[in-house]
């Protein structure tokens, strides 16, 4: 009996110890390599490209920091197995770099310009500049320029791009080095891009994530329409979520409709909540300029492309260009005002958002910013309070250049936020084709290892696209659906905290005192804390009228016989 | 635009309901203190003035007897009462049965309309009367009331305690109101009307209107104002804003009580309430156009409350009820939410809260089958008035713009002996 049971103990013993190796090899598998972004602008600060290809690049390696060759320590490279350099400024890289990198301890990833200055690239020759206008089958928006290369010798040749003629290298591969003869590469064709990084960066062919975001749920979207989407995810049990803007201007402009102010529609969203749905929350007004007609921006003054320099849009201002300062400084200086009412107001909308979803019981796990215009303190302001932004990102600080990696990133300039990227575009109402377009953006998605499937659903459109969407994706091989409820997440303000664990029940704690709420609500809207007020006084007479009726009745006999008595 | 309109008529509708809130506390009030005065006034009852008591008739001999009979019971020393019946170009019975009242009780008399006052409704009746008659008191009844016994006592015990008071206005209550559903409806008003229009503008502003009934004013004032109105349709309302005007005040003293029959059909019901809407309208534009020279402020304010009434409150009624009817088809996207449904259902609570304070006021009027009534109304009756305030509305302006001659419709009167009376 002891034998056999012994025999048991170290047979489970030799499958524990095997199923542990066999984890901890495919979880070392998985991890990224680390990697440091290092970059030559022409002002030192890091440009849209930069922001661009870090995030792209992000979702292959574990990027550890951005920085400038001129902030480079060596110090801090031991642990570093990829340097990735960008090049948009022709200048002397330090020595102390070009050393590290001719050592050739860590692998070499160059972008753009001051490519000869690294040993391993010394004898490529830069010719010139040609305009290209296709790379592999896919045809160019517009011609890009690029450097021709030549001398390249027999390294292998990954990508090309093609004029009207001739065919040009475009990424390069030197023994484990690579490089990018540019920096928008990922602007001209973000899918050739991706899957180059793919198939070159990525350990193992990985699956495609899938989510379908529902999107611009705000409280005029017809709650029937919204229904019909959210019934056909629910019957298929897939996990999807929906981008909500709980509050936005009136008809008139000068008053806020509130999400509570369509209960069928916060009906069905709770529904959808207690289901299948997440909720993501989507600004807070979805617009900085209430007046404004055109694309509603809610953290970018999109009228005067620049960021957010007001708490109210009337007050907004121009930014002076540094050109207009005698120094930095002083052009520093200037700008920390406007900065610090750009954080205050951040602040303000994004704790609004998710405070507002709360109060409603509508718990969001994550941040979808408004046409996708922010600026490096939306970001940062964000980060304090989520941990996953879905949709597309402003890679620039200075203008609305948007864009989106075809795979779940987590960039530097995103603090830690998770970004899981919209690829397949939203189906405007009105669209001819919608259904045909996005079956392109399937394909060609598909076609990348490892990219996500993240597809904007207006709720604006019909619900039959949304069927047909959905078969489309189930054609695919290699996918699963998102589930944030899988994953750990947190949502927080001063006022409200939303705490998903792995597999766990959503957590929400309130720290909202009544007060507070009421402060609140004669903030947004006063007419109709009026109203309330109205309510609760009528309430109160109501109240008295009835214990008054009760009054009468009870003493209704003896005034009777009272009567009675008086008259004879 | 659908916005800014729902505001408009949200604002309208709540501020008349406010008002009618704060009256009814105010009637509520009254109700509760008004005959606290009324063993020291006794004692004041010593030398008691004379009264002539009006009773204008046009055809009215199927109500006539027992209105007499009534008066033939009051309790007022008979030398010093003059009962007028006004045969106002009567083709039926009326003066007949009027003179046999005559023949047995001496304090009863019947006169005739002549000339210009001949005919031409009650404003004209009443002044016939006023040039053959001479009581320091005159008390107005209509033919088809039966006034309780102490009614004129407690009328003429207003007025000897109150200096001040030009005229004293007692309390009606239908006689016919358990007859049908619509002289259920016309009780439950009538009752409500008294307690929160005429006893809480009383108690706040020392203001009540004249009903047309059941109302004693001294001789010395109607005889300054130069008598009634012939033009007018609403004579009381008219007249109640003169006296106002001459700085006197109107005192509400529900303890002298008449029982007037009210109509039974809807067709009376449309004509009666169109000539009072109609006549109230006609009085608060003429006084509106002259608000700048009157005296009394409280007047004035009471004019706006009228003009409230019958034009602006009736307007964002039917805006609020196009905007309903409209948003249930389109969405108009209306920004206020839940707090307009909450308002909904208060203003539908206030209602039933206000009424059924009246009728609890009225003792045995608070039972079931009035309960039941009350919650109908709201949705039946009241609703009927918005429909009748607009034909009132169109035909006051066609009669403006075409110069029409007002014509003064007569109630029909219903028998009470046939059908059996009192509920």
């Amino acid at each position: 009996m002891n034998y056999r049971f012994f025999w048991n103990q170290i047979i489970i013993l030799i499958v524990s110890i095997s199923a542990f190796v066999q984890l901890s090899i495919m979880a070392k598998a998985q991890e990224k390599e680390p990697a440091i972004v290092l970059y030559s602008t022409q002002n030192t600060k890091i440009s849209a490209n930069v922001n661009a290809i870090e995030t792209n690049l992000s979702s292959v390696f574990n990027i550890k920091e951005v920085k400038s060759v001129h902030a480079f320590d060596k110090q801090n490279i031991k642990s570093i197995k990829n340097i990735i350099y960008i090049g948009e400024w022709e200048e002397k890289l330090p020595t102390v770099l070009t050393d590290t990198a001719n050592n050739k301890q860590q692998r070499l990833l160059v972008f753009g310009k001051n490519i000869q200055q690294f040993k391993t690239f010394s004898r490529w020759k830069i010719k010139k500049t040609i305009n290209i206008r296709r790379i592999n089958q896919t045809s160019l928006k517009r011609p890009h320029p690029v450097e021709i290369i030549q001398n390249t010798g027999k390294n292998e040749i990954l990508m090309k791009g093609y004029d009207l003629n001739n065919s040009y290298p475009l990424v390069i591969k030197n023994d484990n080095n690579y490089y990018f003869t540019s920096t928008e590469l990922q602007n001209m064709d973000i899918y050739s891009f991706s899957k180059l990084l793919a198939d070159e960066f990525q350990k193992e062919n990985a699956k495609h994530p899938v989510y379908i975001l529902l999107d611009d749920v705000t409280p005029f979207t017809n709650a029937k329409k919204l229904h019909a989407l959210t019934k056909i995810l629910e019957q298929q049990g897939k996990p999807y979520y929906i981008a909500v803007t709980p509050v936005v201007s009136g008809g008139d402009n000068k008053s806020l409709r509130k999400i509570q102010d369509n209960q069928a529609l916060l009906k069905v969203l709770k529904e959808a909540q207690s289901s299948c749905a997440m909720i993501i929350a989507k600004g807070y007004l979805g617009s900085y300029d209430l007046n404004s007609n055109t694309v509603k921006m809610e953290f970018w003054d999109i009228k005067r492309n620049q960021a957010v320099t007001a708490k109210n849009a009337n007050d907004a201002i121009v930014l002076k260009s540094e050109t207009d300062f005698a120094n930095e400084k002083q052009y520093s200086n200037y700008l920390k005002r406007y900065k610090k009412e750009e954080e205050h107001y951040t602040e303000n909308r994004l704790s609004s958002s998710i405070n507002e979803l709360g109060l409603n019981h509508l718990y969001p796990l994550g941040l979808e910013i408004p046409n996708y215009g922010a600026s490096n303190v939306t970001y940062q302001i964000a980060s304090q309070h989520f941990s996953t932004m879905f949709g597309k990102v402003q890679y620039s600080n200075s203008s609305n250049d948007i864009g989106s990696p075809l795979f779940v990133s987590k960039p530097d300039f995103l603090n830690s936020m998770i970004l899981y990227p919209v690829t397949v575009q939203m189906m405007f109402e009105g669209d001819r084709y919608p259904f045909e377009k996005v079956m392109d953006q399937l394909d060609q998605i598909a076609n990348v290892s490892g990219s996500a499937i993240g597809v904007s659903f207006s709720t604006s459109i019909d619900a039959r696209y949304l069927s047909k969407v959905l078969n489309q994706i189930e054609l695919l091989s290699n996918i699963y659906w998102l589930n944030l409820k899988e994953k750990n997440n947190i949502v927080k303000t001063s006022e409200i905290q939303i705490t998903q664990k792995a597999n766990q029940k959503l957590d929400v704690t309130f720290n909202y005192s009544l007060i507070d709420r009421l402060k609140q609500s004669i903030k947004d809207q006063p007419l109709e804390m009026i109203l309330w007020i109205l309510a609760i006084v009528v309430l109160l007479f109501i109240i008295i009228f009835f214990v008054n009726v009760l009054r009468l009745r009870m003493v209704l006999k003896k005034r009777l016989f009272e009567e009675r008595r008086s008259n004879g | 635009m659908a916005n800014t309109l729902f505001f408009i008529s949200l604002s309208l509708i709540w501020i008349m309901l406010l008002y009618h809130m704060f009256l009814m506390q105010g009637g509520y009030r009254h109700f509760s203190t008004f005959e606290r005065v009324i063993p020291k006034w006794e004692k004041n009852m010593g030398d008691l003035p004379t009264v002539s008591v009006f009773i204008p008739a046009h055809n009215e001999e199927i109500v006539i007897a027992q209105t007499l009979q009534a008066m033939s019971r009051l309790h007022y020393p008979k030398e010093k009462l003059d009962v007028i019946v006004i045969n106002d170009n009567s083709s039926d019975r009326t003066g007949e049965i009027a003179q046999s009242f005559h023949e047995k009780y001496s304090f009863i008399r019947v006169i005739e309309t002549h000339g210009e006052n001949k005919g031409k409704g009650k404003s004209s009746a009443l002044n016939e009367a006023l040039k053959q008659s001479d009581g320091e008191v005159i008390v107005v009844y209509d033919a088809d009331n039966t006034p309780e016994k102490m009614a004129v006592w407690y009328l003429v015990m207003g007025l000897i305690n109150d200096p001040k008071a030009a005229a004293v206005v007692g309390k009606f209550r239908v006689i016919n109101a358990a007859r049908t559903w619509l002289t259920r409806f016309i009780n439950i008003e009538t009752i409500c009307f008294q307690w929160m229009a005429q006893g809480g503008r009383w108690n706040w502003f020392k203001v009540t209107t004249i009903p047309g009934t059941n109302f004693a004013i001294r001789r010395s004032i109607i005889k300054s104002l130069g008598g009634w109105d012939v033009k007018a349709l609403a004579e009381d309302t008219e007249l109640t804003i003169r006296v106002y005007n001459q700085g006197y005040h109107i005192r509400f003293f529900p303890k002298a009580i008449t029982w007037e029959q009210e109509p039974e059909t809807l067709k009376v019901w449309w004509k009666q309430r169109t000539r009072w809407a109609r006549g109230n309208q006609y009085v608060v534009l003429k006084f509106l156009r002259q608000f700048m020279t009157l005296k009394r402020k409280s007047i004035i304010f009471d004019l706006f409350y009228f003009f409230f009434t019958y034009f602006l409150f009736f307007f964002g009624v039917i805006i609020s009820n196009v905007l309903f009817i409209i948003n249930s088809f389109y969405d108009l996207n209306l920004v206020i939410g839940n707090v307009a449904l909450v308002l909904w259902v208060l203003a539908f609570l206030l209602f039933l809260g206000e009424v059924m304070i009246t009728l609890s006021i009225e003792k045995a009027e608070m039972n079931v089958k009035n309960f039941v009534y009350v919650n109908i109304m709201y949705f039946t009756y009241s609703q009927m008035w918005i429909v009748l305030v607009i034909y009132s509305l169109f035909l006051e302006i066609r009669r403006v713009v075409f110069k029409q001659e007002v014509k003064w419709y007569k109630t029909e009167r219903f028998s009470q002996k046939d059908k059996g009376g009192l509920k």
